[in-house]
């Protein structure tokens, strides 16, 4: 029943035809096995967790154009105008945003000693009302008290001032023990770690170390600045129009604007990640969809080619099943051959980039999954004219025509 | 001879519809996916300033940490300290310089209800409309003393003046930035865009066109906001403007144009000396002291062409080659069953090369009709590319690479996927299917 | 006009030597009619192939025309078969896609001639066959003999040096089967040198000459005495002329 003999010598006695198809597909099966793998990699990256509640947040850039007025006494009024709006869970001003590409970064030490190592962070300045507005989770210490929000202007900076860490970098500065109560020095200015939030990711999410950021309540004074807001769900696009407005009529001086939803930030932020997902699933898609064609017109014609073949085969006892099995199994051998020379292929291509781009080589499971795939596809596409085969009727073993 | 084949191959095509249209897709995706992918390859490696690619630099100065050198690009720091900005500037040994920062200004005109909005300005020095050859549509460029002594000056942007003045030429007349007057020197064409933007690459690679120029010395007036990147090596002390321009801190872009191997010797002896006095001061201790760049190694160094397009060059070319063999495959299909009419042709006279010729035609429409259809598909395609990178505006459109690339994959492609069958069937030895006894 | 001389034709494959054709003679003179018979397997196929400058042949010589085309190349065979040699098959063989005024064109084409000469000869050629007004028809839409008919005036429209016929009457019924050898005759009796490969003893006879081939070689030429009475094959008294008429000449003497 299983006589793959007779078929391997049969393909092998005519084999440019059949070598060209399993070189076919088994360079499709390389690339799609390939793009599985870096769509699944590329998903994996953007469904990392930020730490804040993305769904629920949207920030506004504002910037005055007259320099009359007091920043704090003006933030503070922007703040109690758009948390008592229904709606709003809490809001904060802050000198970066999250995934955005844009913000402030420092080094910080845990002495003021010439030799003392340097830890890079994000720095976030936000008020008390930051860890709520975030959507963050505190699990160690506490949050800012009032009295440590500190506006100040750049020709009187504070001497000191309290600080949270993400459990990111408090785990690098301060391993094996909680960092609360500890002091890292931000250039010359120190910081007592009063709390610990689980998880923030910096502006800069690509970055090797996305998720090693500190809050700060010190607040430099500046013409310009963000909001950051987080309202219940479902209320969050209406509000952000209508809070923007409400501010711009405050002042209409002011400069308010590129009012965006955290969800919308994270899509740029992985613009180029999600046009990559796009780009290979459309590229698989259209593989897949070439090599089924393929297959279909080549076994219409090869049935064609065998019509005498076929007859003589039925004229002889074959069932008409036994003939859908052959060319089956012929698909099949082609196949996996296909999947041996594919899967060299693969391997060959992922050391390849994992020696010179530093890529991460491709697991096994990949290929595997993209063969039986190919195998379901070809076997679909092979399957009606493989059924018009079987209708073939013995008396073609005699026609002389 | 060939109107014959042709009128052969027209007739053998509408025979079996079905698989010359499976072949004609086959080939047009192919050709559609590399058509896309390359166009856009091409725009994002080009070089806007190759053509003068060996005048142009980008100067590098190693002001950096003494303990650790710059972590990215080229290990050197990609911009410069006011101080040293300036140095060079006042020095004015290079045929052509440029010293800039991107900044975002309020612009506004003053009688108008309009909420203000701040808008994408570049603080630069006037040899920047030269040496990147800016079109004006009107006016032009300030001059060299606006640049010395700073005017309260401004160039707009096509966009701007159209929204501002409602597209006359505004020369002359007065606009607010951050609620100062400005005078109009003359607007940009909307056309002119470095494409990728060459002359800033700290933050994208692909921004539009700014959409303002004035004076870069007014920096020394009062504090602009900074819109691109501002970076120290450690933490300074800075309360006031005057405090933040003399300090460590790099945030501006510096150009210069050297047009002759002696300029270039005469600058880098220039820069060499300076960096010696500095390092009396305690500055520079870090080597190299300085790094001229032309703009394609500036492309280079930081990295424009990602490896996301690499990697989609390499697979758009894999995914012709598949396309290319499925269609030979079809084709070879398709000639075996002409092999008993080759067989016939052979015997009444024909040699191997006239069958030859006859069927390549075959595949010759094929890639024709294929490469058509392939042009067609990849306007698709790079309409989708500009949905998906919303920066490449610019990049994802036809141009001159484009069309040679399609006319020469076409040719490519025809020729690979006819080669083979039409040998084949030529080579067959006629009397197996001329049926004799 | 054809001369065969020790010609060895062998086929080889993995494990078995065929020899199609061992030291094969063989003479046509112009203007004769000869058929070429023998059993199935005996060589007449590889005969035919061969004196149609379709294979190549090992040891032997042959001449055309009086030119040696044993050793040449593939493109030169192929010209003089496109300007000696008329083919007719018993599968007519004509290219179902094309008309029939195209079908008689193919050859012409790989001639060289100008549309001219061409449209001269397709239509001086049809009309030699009767077919003329059939020119815009396809194959598909035609009798066997009238294919048949449009094969022979494909074979003629460029003015061979000879005709090669492989059972040009194998596939059609009597009547036709008479037609088409009616046709041979005439085009024979204006010059036209034949050689027709049969295993029909019927059709044999209507040739002038008959030459026999058993196991790759010229045997001993027989004549159809003993058929003489055939109903089939014309009056007796046509075959007992020509017996008479002493124009058989044995291998031996040649």
């Amino acid at each position: 029943m299983l006589d793959i003999m007779p078929i391997i010598k049969s393909l092998w006695r005519n084999k440019t035809g059949p070598m060209l198809i399993i070189f076919q597909l088994s360079l499709t099966i390389a690339v799609v096995s390939n793009a599985l793998f870096v769509v699944s990699e590329r998903i994996e990256k953007i469904e990392r967790p930020s730490g804040v509640a993305e769904e629920e947040i949207f920030t506004t850039w504002v910037r005055r154009t007259s320099p009359e007025g007091d920043i704090q006494t003006i933030t503070e009024k922007d703040m109690e105008i758009i948390r008592t709006t229904p709606g709003v869970i809490n809001a904060t001003p802050t000198s970066s945003i999250p995934l955005s590409g844009s913000g402030t970064s420092t080094a910080l030490r845990t002495s003021l000693d010439a030799g003392a190592v340097e830890f890079n962070s994000a720095i976030y300045e936000l008020t008390q009302h930051g860890i709520e507005a975030l959507g963050l989770s505190l699990i160690d210490g506490r949050n800012f008290n009032a009295n440590e929000i500190n506006f100040f202007t750049r020709d009187n900076p504070p001497s000191h001032s309290v600080t949270i860490m993400t459990q990111d970098i408090a785990e690098r500065i301060f391993p094996e023990e909680s960092a609360v109560g500890k002091t890292v020095f931000m250039g010359d200015l120190p910081l007592t770690v009063v709390g610990v939030v689980e998880r923030m990711v910096s502006p800069w999410p690509k970055s090797k170390r996305a998720y090693d950021a500190i809050l700060i309540p010190i607040i430099v004074k500046e013409d310009s600045t963000h909001y950051l807001v987080r309202t219940s769900k479902g209320d969050r696009d209406r509000l952000m129009h209508a809070l923007v407005e409400k501010l711009r009529s405050v002042d209409s001086t002011r400069s308010i604007g590129e009012e965006k939803s955290m969800v919308q930030i994270k899509r740029e932020a992985y613009a180029s990640d999600y046009a990559m997902i796009k780009i290979l699933s459309f590229v698989i898609f259209l593989l897949t969809f070439v090599n089924a064609l393929g297959i279909f017109g080549l076994t219409t014609f090869w049935v064609n080619q065998r019509r005498k073949q076929i007859g003589i085969r039925r004229a002889l006892g074959s069932t008409k099943a036994g003939i859908m099995r052959y060319f089956m199994l012929e698909n099949v051998l082609l196949v996996v051959f296909a999947g041996v020379v594919g899967t060299v292929i693969a391997y060959v291509n992922s050391s390849y980039m994992a020696r010179t781009q530093g890529m991460e080589f491709l697991p096994a499971g990949y290929v595997m999954i993209t063969v039986l795939f190919l195998l379901m596809v070809t076997l679909l596409a092979a399957y009606s004219p493989i059924r018009r085969a079987a209708q073939i009727s013995p008396v073609e073993a005699v026609s002389n025509i | 001879m060939w109107q014959y084949y042709l009128r052969l191959s027209l007739l053998s095509l509408r025979k079996t519809p079905v698989l010359s249209l499976l072949m004609v897709l086959a080939i047009a995706t192919g050709i559609a996916a590399n058509l896309t992918i390359l166009t856009m390859h091409s725009v994002v490696s080009s070089n806007p300033l190759a053509h003068k690619n060996e005048q142009l630099f980008a100067v590098q100065l190693n002001t950096w940490n003494p303990a650790r050198e710059y972590s990215a690009l080229n290990n050197l720091p990609p911009q410069l300290t006011f101080k040293d900005a300036k140095a060079i500037y006042d020095a004015d040994v290079a045929d052509e310089i440029v010293v800039m920062q991107k900044a975002n200004i309020i612009i506004h005109q003053r009688e108008s209800s309009e909420t203000p909005s701040a808008y994408h300005t570049r603080m630069t020095t006037r040899d920047f409309f030269s040496m990147f050859d800016v079109k004006f549509i009107y006016g032009g460029p300030w001059s060299k003393e606006a640049d010395k002594n700073p005017e309260r000056v401004v160039i707009l942007s096509e966009g701007l003046n159209n929204k501002f003045f409602e597209g006359v030429d505004s020369s002359g007349k007065t606009i607010e930035l951050d609620g100062q007057l400005f005078t109009v020197m003359g607007v940009v064409s909307e056309k002119w865009q470095l494409v990728p933007n060459v002359y800033d690459l700290n933050n994208l690679a692909f921004e539009p066109a700014p959409d303002a120029y004035i004076p870069f010395f007014l920096v020394a007036e009062r504090a602009y906001q900074n819109w691109g990147n501002i970076q120290a090596w450690f933490s300074e002390d800075v309360k006031s403007n005057q405090d933040f321009l003399q300090s460590e801190k790099i945030w501006i872009q510096a150009w210069v144009s050297l047009n002759s191997a002696d300029k270039y010797q005469e600058f880098s002896h220039f820069l060499e000396s300076y960096i010696a006095t500095q390092k009396e001061r305690g500055r520079f201790k870090r080597s190299p002291g300085y790094q001229l760049n032309t703009p394609e190694e500036w492309l280079d160094i930081h990295n424009v062409v990602s490896t996301d397009n690499k990697q989609l060059l390499m697979l758009s070319f894999v995914f012709l080659i598949i396309c290319l063999i499925n269609s030979t495959v079809l084709m070879l299909a398709k000639l075996l069953r002409k092999a008993p009419e080759a067989g016939i042709r052979r015997a009444l006279g024909a040699s191997r090369s006239s069958i030859f010729f006859q069927h390549l035609m075959e595949a010759f429409v094929i890639g024709v009709a294929g490469s058509m259809l392939g042009l067609l598909f990849s306007l698709g395609g790079l309409a989708g590319v500009r949905e998906l990178y919303s920066s490449y505006e610019n990049v994802a459109v036809f141009n001159s690479v484009t069309v040679m690339s399609a006319v020469l994959l076409a040719l490519a492609a025809t020729l690979l996927s006819g080669l083979l069958p039409a040998w084949r069937i030529s080579h067959a030895a006629p009397a197996k299917y001329l049926k004799t006894q | 006009m054809l001369k065969m001389n020790a010609v060895r034709k062998i086929y080889r494959t993995d494990m078995i030597e065929t020899h199609a054709l061992r030291d094969f003679n063989l003479e046509v003179k112009e203007g004769e009619f000869v058929a070429v018979t023998g059993p199935s397997g005996s060589g007449k196929t590889t005969f035919l192939n061969i004196a149609g400058l379709l294979e190549t042949f090992e040891e032997g010589q042959y001449l055309l025309d009086g030119n040696d085309v044993s050793r040449l190349n593939d493109n030169v065979r192929s010209k003089l078969r496109n300007e000696k040699i008329g083919f007719i098959f018993q599968g007519f063989n004509l290219i179902s896609d094309l008309t029939i005024f195209d079908n008689v064109d193919v050859p012409l084409r790989y001639r060289g001639f100008s549309s001219t000469e061409r449209k001269t000869r397709i239509q001086h050629a049809l009309d030699m066959v009767g077919l003329a007004a059939r020119a815009r028809h396809l194959p598909s839409q035609l009798s066997g003999g009238q294919q048949q008919r449009v094969a022979i005036a494909r074979a003629l429209a460029g003015e061979p040096k000879f005709l090669l016929a492989d059972e040009p009457t194998g596939n059609l019924d009597s009547l036709m089967a008479r037609q088409v050898m009616d046709m041979l005759e005439d085009i024979n009796k204006n010059g036209m040198t034949i050689v027709m490969v049969t295993h029909d003893p019927d059709l044999a006879r209507r040739a002038h000459r008959n030459i026999q081939i058993v196991d790759g070689q010229v045997t001993d030429f027989k004549i159809y005495e003993s058929y003489a009475v055939s109903p089939i094959s014309g009056s007796p008294t046509d075959t007992a002329r020509r017996v008479d008429s002493g124009e058989h000449m044995t291998a031996k003497t040649i």
